[in-house]
């Protein structure tokens, strides 16, 4: 589609095309593709075809499905973009990377505050074993380092259990 | 292993281009590698992928606690887990009775100030907060209306001495404050008589009213010394040096209650100083106090104590911070000078006399609670005890 960028004025919804790292494009409107502060500059600098060389298919379409949602908020649809994001999030820490690095990029704060929350839950009161797990990091310590390190911030040791599960 | 490199870099460069004025590239450069020997070999797992400062913003949001436990998961996690940049932030940003204890936002704000040669090792504000989170803090005075040069020295003892001192925390809080918590007040106006100057500090719950203005007059100690000299020198009264004087103005010094009245009286009395004799004054004693009320006596061009004291009271009123306006009629003179006998007693006569009755009712000026050592009382007040409330 061959929508020039003086059209807007004419009433008609203006498009902007994203293309991804693997060379799939997508056309959204002008209105949807703003909340993304990279491209928005890009917009006002006369750019119809964004190329997003960082972003791939798969992490393009996730996003483009939360500025789709995330345009429609108003008043009275809080709840639902609430539950939105709730599911937004549930996935494997690995697409989470990938998305926040992705967003990162994009300057979508939004979604970045969404993921970083996100991520920090899930870390939260996780035991040092399962953090180890779950981001798949070799402990360099030795054991007498680490006991060093452990009585370093004693105070951050104490109190409850911590999570040992990997979830 | 190069995502690592980068974001060491820009952890580095962020720092020393954030104190751009200060000498420390060449050290940040050992520094920088230093870091780079062990963590040439390490890895953050899963986080490499994202850029530091996400990973620092996701351990902002995981709170204090839980990112210091998450320094033993393993090297370069500590590493970026220690960034003080992070620390600072919990430490300003304190929800519970901390905020009580005036945190030296000031002072923390800037950072790590540069790096110290390697036998010091650098400032870690992480070992700060966990310090912090067990033990009440000791604490520094920091002059009233001191000057950058001041917190620059003042910075400069706190990173040379008490942290090697393992000092479990520092905090800096305006002298003043301390001067009213040692009366056992948390409202009310400081005079605060320093060495060069004199500041007149509205404090409401602990808390200097800048808003409200901090009178400032060009009289302090050196001032009320040099005078007496002055006056010694035209009697030709010879003495050994300017602590002779300033001996002499802390044992023979009053002020008056009525200056025109005292003037008429015989007001000789003597005093002895070690290894230089006897020593007699007469008017000096009560006039060298007085030019905190007419400073033109020491020809000087100023506002007199008690006008710059009225117009900080109007300053209150005006600005309607409470529905009781009670709180600035407590008066709590302060430092070396303020021990004048007679200034507490002289000072609320001329206040009351410049304000209207519904304003001079209730103004109480008391002397220093615990003489030239007021601030440190106050100091050692909140060194052990949250302050809250209002006693």
């Amino acid at each position: 589609m061959a929508s020039s960028s003086s059209s807007s004025k004419t009433g008609l919804k203006k498009m902007l095309t994203l293309k991804s790292s693997d060379g799939d494009e997508f056309e959204l409107e002008e209105s949807i593709v703003i909340q993304c502060q990279t491209i928005k500059h890009m917009v006002e600098d006369g750019f119809s075809l964004i190329p997003l060389q960082n972003v791939d298919t798969k992490t393009l379409t996730k996003i483009i499905e939360y500025m789709k949602k995330h345009a429609e908020k108003t008043e009275s649809n809080k709840e639902e973009i609430k539950n939105f994001n709730k599911e937004f999030v549930k996935g494997s820490f690995d697409d989470q990377f990938e998305l926040v690095s992705a967003a990162n990029y994009l300057h979508i704060n939004g979604l970045m505050d969404l993921l970083c929350q996100s991520i920090a839950d899930r870390i939260n009161n996780k035991s040092v074993r399962a953090v180890r797990e779950i981001f798949n990091i070799s402990n360099d310590y030795t054991p007498d380092e680490e006991e060093k390190v452990r009585d370093e911030h004693k105070w951050a040791h104490e109190g409850g259990e911590f999570d040992e599960s990997l979830d | 292993m190069s995502t690592l490199f980068r974001k060491v870099w820009e952890s580095v460069s962020t720092r020393s281009s954030s104190h751009s004025n200060s000498n420390s590239s060449a050290n940040s450069i050992d520094q920088f590698e230093q870091m780079m020997m062990y963590i040439q070999t390490a890895s953050t797992g899963e986080f490499d992928r994202i850029p530091l400062d996400i990973f620092i913003q996701i351990l902002k949001i995981l709170g204090p606690k839980e990112s210091a436990k998450m320094s033993v998961v393993c090297k370069s996690w500590k590493f970026i887990v220690s960034d003080n940049r992070l620390w600072i932030h919990f430490l300003q940003n304190q929800h519970d009775a901390w905020d009580s204890t005036f945190f030296a936002e000031t002072h923390l704000r800037s950072g790590p100030l540069r790096t110290f040669p390697n036998s010091v090792p650098d400032l870690s504000f992480m070992s700060i907060y966990g310090q912090r989170a067990q033990v009440p803090g000791a604490i520094i005075i920091d002059d009233t209306e001191s000057d950058k040069a001041a917190r620059g020295q003042l910075k400069d003892a706190i990173h040379s001495t008490l942290f090697d001192m393992n000092v479990p925390a520092v905090c800096a809080v305006n002298q003043a404050v301390l001067a009213l918590f040692a009366a056992k007040k948390v409202s009310g106006i400081v005079v605060n008589i320093g060495f060069h100057q004199t500041s007149i500090v509205p404090i409401l719950h602990g808390k200097v009213m800048h808003q409200v203005g901090v009178e400032v007059v060009g009289i302090g100690a050196l001032k009320l010394t040099g005078f007496l000299k002055e006056k010694m020198q035209q009697k030709n009264i010879y003495f050994g040096s300017l602590y002779t004087v300033r001996a002499l103005k802390e044992n023979l010094c009053y002020v008056a209650l009525d200056y025109e009245a005292e003037l008429s009286k015989d007001t000789n009395a003597s005093f002895q100083v070690v290894s230089e004799g006897w020593f007699t004054l007469s008017e000096e004693r009560f006039k060298t106090g007085e030019i905190l009320f007419q400073p033109r006596i020491a020809g000087m061009r100023a506002m007199g104590l008690h006008n710059a004291v009225a117009l900080c009271m109007e300053h209150c009123q005006d600005a309607e911070l409470m529905a009781d306006d009670s709180w600035y009629k407590t008066v709590v003179l302060a430092g070396g000078s303020a021990c004048l006998p007679g200034l507490a007693e002289r000072l609320e006569k001329e206040v009351c006399g410049l304000l209207p009755p519904c304003m001079s009712n209730g103004i109480r000026v008391l002397p220093p609670p615990r003489g030239v050592d007021s601030a440190w009382f106050g100091a050692k007040l909140i060194g052990n005890v949250d302050i809250d409330a209002d006693p």
